[in-house]
């Protein structure tokens, strides 16, 4: 689930991370990465939080990753996954979370939302094992 | 230069049928009939520690409001947030100003009124704590971060569920001795774990309240206060430090790294060491806060937290007094009034000003603990008798 009055600005001239919504609608999960640092970020950048340059580029990330950690509240399932060793994201986990586990594999599913906005939850559902 | 905070004054917490104003007034009434030898015009400075009143009561500009109310006209006047630590944020903030002689009496006031509106309501805007963008937007709440701590935490280190809930055994016991906290009632181990859940493994009663309430102290400096009164408590230490706060970026869930550096911090300031505190009052928002927080202050090593509560090592009488008023889970959580009412139970142990069954004899040095957010600022304060 996703709790829109929450989610960030998308369209191109609202923010300069738009590539990064462009990007979801095409299925694909991009973030910034520093070439100075050899390091992803996430959430996306316009400035690396390492070495400040703005110089960064998008590259794209595995469409799954595994859950380092997990919880439930009210059946509404957060948790926080590991994306190939490049980061760690937080995402909603979709599925039956009594049977999760630490290390279980969960894919990206991406969510169209009102007014043409996009954003993304992991999903336990291997139809979404895309990559 | 040293300071001393010389004056307390606190409201009952809970869910209170009074406003924002009026619990403003009542702690500001309490602290200021607590202070000796004092005219209320020498006040020249207030700070405001209160996180989310524009959206709880739909009030910003906080701290000209509570001068008004209590007749104050102080030269400096501010409001501090930080989340959950924004009352020792104003603490800190006070403590800076008298240090570096910009006033010479400050008056601080914490203070939250949480229950206003729907729970929903007070859901969401606790939320906006957290980087509401890429951590809230999907959900993401204060119980379910602390449920993930927790997991982490049995993964890691195999701390067991019982240990966890004696924690709130020990707080709600000793808010029973606390006539402002808001649940004076004695729990279990069993009625801990069979109560209703929260976010897995979290039951009910290891989460900490929506609360209303307000505390005050006054602090100034050593010269001064010796003028006010006999047993100034000084505060010596002080120690933070913010790392992250994007919560996939925290740099681990089961120990909090920023906790060790500004607990290293305090201490080096104060010249001591964990095993020289003899009370503590710290943010036990949760059951495993509490857990990991003896741990990062150097009570005991990582991992072994669990273990530190079951052997009975934070209860009066054992290594070190942990929340003898009963903690964020038995006396509340007023985000901005939970530092300084911390403070105020120094204060009151220190001049003995408490119920026997609680006391903590001899206490020569204390800290207080504040984290905020999903913990990427912990905040400590130490003080001592002299």
């Amino acid at each position: 689930m996703i709790i829109e009055d929450f989610l960030p600005a998308q369209g191109e001239g609202e923010t300069r991370i738009n590539p990064f919504f462009d990007n979801l609608a095409s299925g694909i999960l991009t973030t910034t990465f520093c070439p100075r640092c050899t390091l992803y970020h996430w959430q996306p950048r316009i400035v690396c939080p390492r070495c400040l340059s703005e110089t960064l580029e998008w590259r794209s990330l595995p469409r799954k990753g595994r859950i380092y950690a997990f919880s439930v509240l009210e059946s509404l399932c957060v948790g926080i996954i590991d994306i190939g060793g490049k980061v760690r994201i937080l995402s909603g986990i979709e599925g039956n979370n009594e049977i999760l586990h630490i290390g279980d594999e969960v894919f990206l599913k991406v969510i169209r939302l009102k007014k043409k906005k996009i954003f993304f939850t992991f999903t336990t559902d291997s139809f979404y094992d895309k990559d | 230069m040293r300071v001393a905070i010389v004056a307390c004054g606190i409201t009952p917490f809970g869910v209170r049928s009074a406003t924002f104003r009026e619990l403003a007034a009542e702690a500001g009434k309490a602290v200021l009939d607590d202070a000796e030898n004092l005219n209320r015009s020498e006040i020249d400075a207030l700070f405001v520690g209160t996180a989310l009143p524009e959206r709880f009561v739909h009030q910003g500009y906080t701290a000209p409001l509570i001068a008004e109310q209590l007749g104050l006209e102080p030269r400096i006047v501010s409001r501090c947030e930080l989340a959950c630590a924004s009352g020792q944020a104003a603490m800190r903030a006070a403590y800076s100003s008298l240090t570096s002689h910009m006033c010479e009496i400050a008056l601080v006031m914490g203070i939250e009124k949480m229950n206003s509106g729907s729970p929903e309501k007070v859901r969401h805007t606790l939320a906006s704590i957290l980087d509401t963008e890429w951590d809230a937007v999907h959900g993401l709440s204060a119980p379910s971060f602390f449920a993930m701590c927790a997991q982490r935490h049995i993964f890691e280190y195999g701390t067991t569920r019982e240990q966890m809930a004696m924690v709130s055994k020990k707080n709600h016991g000793y808010a029973m001795t606390n006539p402002y906290a808001q649940f004076k009632k004695e729990v279990t181990v069993e009625e801990v774990l069979n109560s209703r859940v929260i976010s897995p493994p979290l039951t009910l009663l290891e989460c900490s309240a929506v609360t209303d309430g307000a505390a005050a102290v006054l602090i100034t400096t050593e010269e001064r206060a010796k003028t006010m009164t006999d047993t100034p408590v000084y505060i010596i230490g002080h120690g933070q430090k913010c790392t992250g706060n994007l919560t996939c970026n925290l740099p681990s869930l089961s120990g909090w790294v920023s906790l060790r550096e500004a607990a290293g911090q305090a201490y080096r300031s104060a010249g001591i060491t964990p095993q020289d505190i003899d009370l503590a009052e710290i943010h036990d928002c949760f059951s495993i806060s509490e857990i990991m927080e003896y741990e990062g202050l150097g009570f005991c090593v990582s991992g072994e937290g669990g273990k530190f509560i079951e052997e009975g090592r934070s209860y009066v009488g054992g290594d070190v007094a942990v929340n003898t008023r009963g903690g964020l889970l038995g006396a509340g959580h007023p985000l901005g009034a939970t530092g300084v009412a911390q403070a105020i139970e120094i204060v009151n142990q220190i001049k003995g000003r408490v119920p026997k069954s609680r006391y903590v004899k001899d206490i020569k040095y204390a800290l207080s603990h504040n984290l905020s957010g999903n913990g990427s600022v912990h905040s400590v304060l130490i003080y001592g008798r002299n």
